[in-house]
């Protein structure tokens, strides 16, 4: 019987960019495999989830799960692996702040289910079907997990000791992470893994940025040649960096794009968005409502652009516990 | 002012109307003007109605 600590790997409403962090380790994963043993992982291997509740309760040393949270079955799973777990790592933008999915949030379950099965020009639906938690089709009793109302952070269904970021987390991320769980020498429960500051801090863009930003009008990369070593906000481009954990590594900044805020919020930030507001408010040289409605102009998606992977952790868009 | 701006837009796209979020300066001096404009905001609230905050209560989604 191996003595090894057991991890478990699982995916909730995500894209499997994740999964791939998990793959992308490449060799590393020999190290990984060498060091623990993974005894779930449904997205590679063949597991069930009867194999996971085969197992005792806190069986599992580590869990890693990614995505956020929007059906009954997620929940369901959720709640499984936090009994089955001594320790529950939320993994990734969309486990740790709700991520892509939750952006969601901005419209209904009503209307989302009108979209996509009714006016979609791609949608052939005569008869009007939607999806239904219990169903009877030729004598048979069928059944679905119900599509919650609102898309919610991990942390919002089960208890998380740690969380991780990104969109995905990058390799290194996870190693690093596999390391400290291994040594046992962890951060307090509940604290995120990861650099505290923000990433402006080891962006080596940082220096070109000056001490009384400027920014006349909000351009979009679309509209501006990007210079390659220049801060993208003294460019006048939205670049999320001076609201965003560090810990990537900046390969958008190296590919000369500017941060979308993948990492979430930095220590002792608690609304990404908001943030973000009072950031390129306050560096903007506009003086009248007119001349700022007009340098305002190319920012279309306010609230997807500040929020993009922080919806369901945001003050307004996460869930409304009592609906 | 340029916060506010931003923030309005975004707020629209939270379900917060234009119109129930509102930036103005009244200096101390100024009792009427507060009055004015705060009555003018509450009459107009009261006509839009409650919030209907898209996603949050299935019961009130949008028209």
């Amino acid at each position: 019987m191996s003595t090894k600590p057991k991890i478990a790997f699982y995916w909730c409403a995500s894209c499997g960019g994740c999964e791939e962090s998990v793959v992308d380790l490449a060799e590393k994963v020999l190290d990984v495999v060498a060091a623990v043993d993974i005894v779930f992982w449904p997205c590679a291997l063949d597991f069930k989830t009867r194999d996971l509740e085969a197992m005792a309760d806190g069986e599992l040393d580590v869990a890693f799960v990614n995505g956020a949270v929007r059906t009954a079955e997620q929940e369901h799973m959720a709640t499984l692996l936090r009994r089955k777990s001594k320790c529950l790592i939320a993994f990734g933008a969309c486990a740790a702040h709700g991520g892509i999915p939750a952006l969601a949030n901005l419209t209904s379950r009503s209307w989302i289910f009108r979209a996509s099965y009714h006016e979609s020009p791609t949608v052939a639906n005569p008869r009007g079907t939607e999806p239904v938690p219990e169903s009877t089709v030729d004598g048979h009793r069928l059944r679905l997990p119900e599509f919650r109302a609102t898309v919610r952070r991990l942390a919002d269904v089960v208890e998380v000791d740690y969380s991780m970021c990104g969109c995905p987390p990058t390799s290194d991320n996870l190693a690093q992470a596999v390391t400290t769980i291994l040594s046992g020498n962890l951060p307090p429960r509940g604290a995120v893994l990861g650099p505290a500051k923000a990433l402006c801090a080891s962006c080596k863009r940082n220096t070109s940025k000056p001490d009384d930003l400027a920014i006349p009008s909000i351009r979009r990369v679309v509209d501006v040649e990007l210079k390659p070593d220049t801060c993208f906000l003294t460019q006048g481009v939205v670049c999320l960096g001076p609201v965003t954990r560090d810990g990537c590594g900046a390969p958008c900044v190296e590919g000369n794009m500017p941060c979308t805020g993948c990492y979430g919020p930095p220590e002792g930030v608690r609304d990404q968005g908001a943030k973000m507001v009072a950031a390129i408010g306050g560096a903007m040289t506009a003086d009248t409502a007119e001349a700022t409605d007009s340098a305002l102009a190319r920012l279309e998606d306010p609230a997807g652009t500040f929020y993009r992977y922080t919806m369901a952790a945001s003050l307004l868009g996460s869930a409304r516990k009592e609906a | 002012m340029r916060r506010f701006r931003m923030l309005e837009r975004l707020l629209a796209q939270f379900g917060i109307e234009r119109g129930r979020f509102v930036l103005d300066w009244v200096a101390a001096g100024e009792s009427d003007r507060f009055q004015k404009l705060t009555s003018a905001m509450g009459e107009r609230i009261r006509a839009m109605g409650p919030l209907r905050l898209p996603g949050y209560v299935e019961s009130e989604v949008l028209p």
